[in-house]
């Protein structure tokens, strides 16, 4: 009899000739073929597919956001149990890093002082302020493909495709993709994230790549440039994706193929900021994407919880 | 309510592909063994009760992770149907006890490992690094310790008497 009400289940269940053990339905190879077709049309970049897999992910948001409030305490518990492991190493690194930062404040602001009355005289445009609205990473993607997160914020707080992402500790990537109420963050890591960048005091210009490894590649740097193992690693703001002078790490590894280590953390990330800095290079393309009422950047729709209109 | 019966190993997958989601604060090279995680269920339920998991929800489970991972289409949902087949497969060799069935999970585990990283080197169209796909597994390997275990209760608990025939007992 039981079986018998089972029957009713046709949508969830394999009928009594399919239950034979040790065989696959013919529905298997069926959808193996999908599965292979599919990553076909990815590999292609079909438009289309694009777009109705971000409106997938953009349904399914909330749910992840959901799944984010049990989860906080779990990662709360982690960090603290990082940080108790190592705690004597990290105090002796922040004395050290206090004492140099000590001798750069007094330093910091005799340069600030002198820079700010060479503009002056120099008669500079003032760069404008940039604003940003922080929010939440609500899902990570650190395959084999592809290095993203998943934020919760999108163009309901004004956010645009190509707007310059930042964590406390430097800059992480920038907006690929936007839905109403989030939004996919390129990491800097990622295999398609090209960022230019200036290095050392130098100011010599490359190109910072990802190749989805946790240290990204220093390319295209003149022959003779003269960089070294520790040099700042900033954006260099050429062709106007990202503001000047976001700090992105330092010059790492072997120095015939340097590397940069980067200061933000991309694994632990869980809030972010994004930058309203509107790309002069779209604006001169003539973006088709973005929408028709943009929001001056001096004017967004939300401000982080600490209301600093700059993100410099 | 033999709809009941569908409600563990559909929420087990469902949860565990919602964890292999979720930024969890691992380095990116150690968090590739959390997609394998529903690889352990999946393959816990083809080989014990093939008849409650049917095929389009598996790949279902791993087209939701490939469209919140960003990852190509079709790639996690292959690699989950792998791990469908060849717990249906190993159903025949799954009534020789304990042992048995940890070797099958084993070997399952690592044919899965091993198709996961030939679609990868298909898509890229050169060699992925298989130490990523071998440390999953391995990783997922060991989460297995902890996932079996509490799919066994929650089987137990919501088995159905009048389907015991079905059902590939221990």
């Amino acid at each position: 009899m039981g079986r018998l009400k089972d029957d009713k289940l046709n949508l969830t269940r394999r009928g009594d000739s399919s239950i034979r053990v040790g065989r696959v339905r013919v529905i298997v190879p069926f959808l193996l073929l999908l599965c292979l077709g599919l990553m076909l049309l990815s590999r292609l970049n079909h438009t289309s597919l694009a777009e109705s897999r971000w409106r997938i992910a953009e349904w399914l948001s909330p749910i992840l956001q959901a799944a984010m409030v049990p989860l906080e305490p779990v990662r709360h518990v982690g960090r603290q149990i990082a940080a108790q492991v190592d705690i004597t190493e990290e105090l002796q690194r922040l004395k050290s890093e206090n004492q140099t930062l000590s001798s750069w404040e007094w330093r910091a602001k005799e340069l600030e002082r002198k820079l700010a009355d060479l503009e002056a005289l120099s008669k500079v445009v003032d760069e404008p302020k940039i604003n940003f609205v922080t929010s939440r990473v609500i899902a990570d993607s650190s395959g084999a493909f592809v290095r993203s997160v998943m934020i919760n914020a999108g163009s309901e707080q004004n956010i645009k495709t190509g707007f310059p992402v930042i964590s406390a500790d430097g800059l992480v990537g920038r907006v690929v993709e936007i839905g109403t109420s989030s939004a996919r963050v390129l990491l800097s890591t990622d295999l398609n994230s090209r960022i230019p960048v200036v290095v050392g005091d130098k100011g010599v210009r490359g190109v910072l790549a990802g190749d989805n490894g946790s240290v990204p590649r220093l390319i295209f740097l003149p022959p003779d440039a003269k960089i070294s193992i520790g040099d700042d690693v900033a954006t260099s703001g050429t062709g106007g994706l990202f503001p000047r002078g976001l700090r992105i790490g330092k010059v790492t590894g072997d120095l015939a193929a340097p590397r940069v280590k980067l200061r933000a953390r991309l694994d632990e990330l869980e809030y972010l900021s994004v930058l309203f800095f509107d790309n002069p290079a779209l604006d001169i393309m003539g973006e088709q994407n973005l929408p028709a009422t943009r929001v001056p950047a001096s004017k967004p729709s939300q401000k982080s919880a600490d209301g600093k209109s700059s993100a410099r | 309510m033999p709809a009941l019966r569908y409600i563990v190993p559909f929420s087990s997958i469902i949860l565990l592909t919602l964890i292999a989601a979720l930024p969890w604060g691992l380095p990116s090279e150690d968090r590739f063994f959390l997609p394998f995680l529903p690889v352990v269920a999946i393959h816990y339920w083809g080989l014990r009760r093939p008849e409650l998991v049917p095929e389009w929800f598996v790949f279902m489970a791993g087209l939701c992770l490939d469209t919140l991972t960003h990852g190509p289409l079709g790639y996690w949902a292959l690699v989950y149907l792998a791990a469908y087949a060849f717990g249906v497969l190993s159903q025949p060799f799954g009534n020789n006890g304990f042992m048995a069935r940890c070797g099958l999970f084993v070997v399952s585990l690592l044919a899965v490992a091993f198709t996961a990283w030939a679609a990868a080197s298909l898509y890229f169209v050169e060699f992925a690094d298989w130490m990523a796909f071998a440390r999953g597994a391995g990783l997922a390997g060991c989460a297995a310790v902890l996932i079996v275990p509490l799919l066994y209760v929650l089987d137990r608990r919501k088995a159905a008497p009048d389907n015991t025939s079905l059902m590939r007992r221990t």
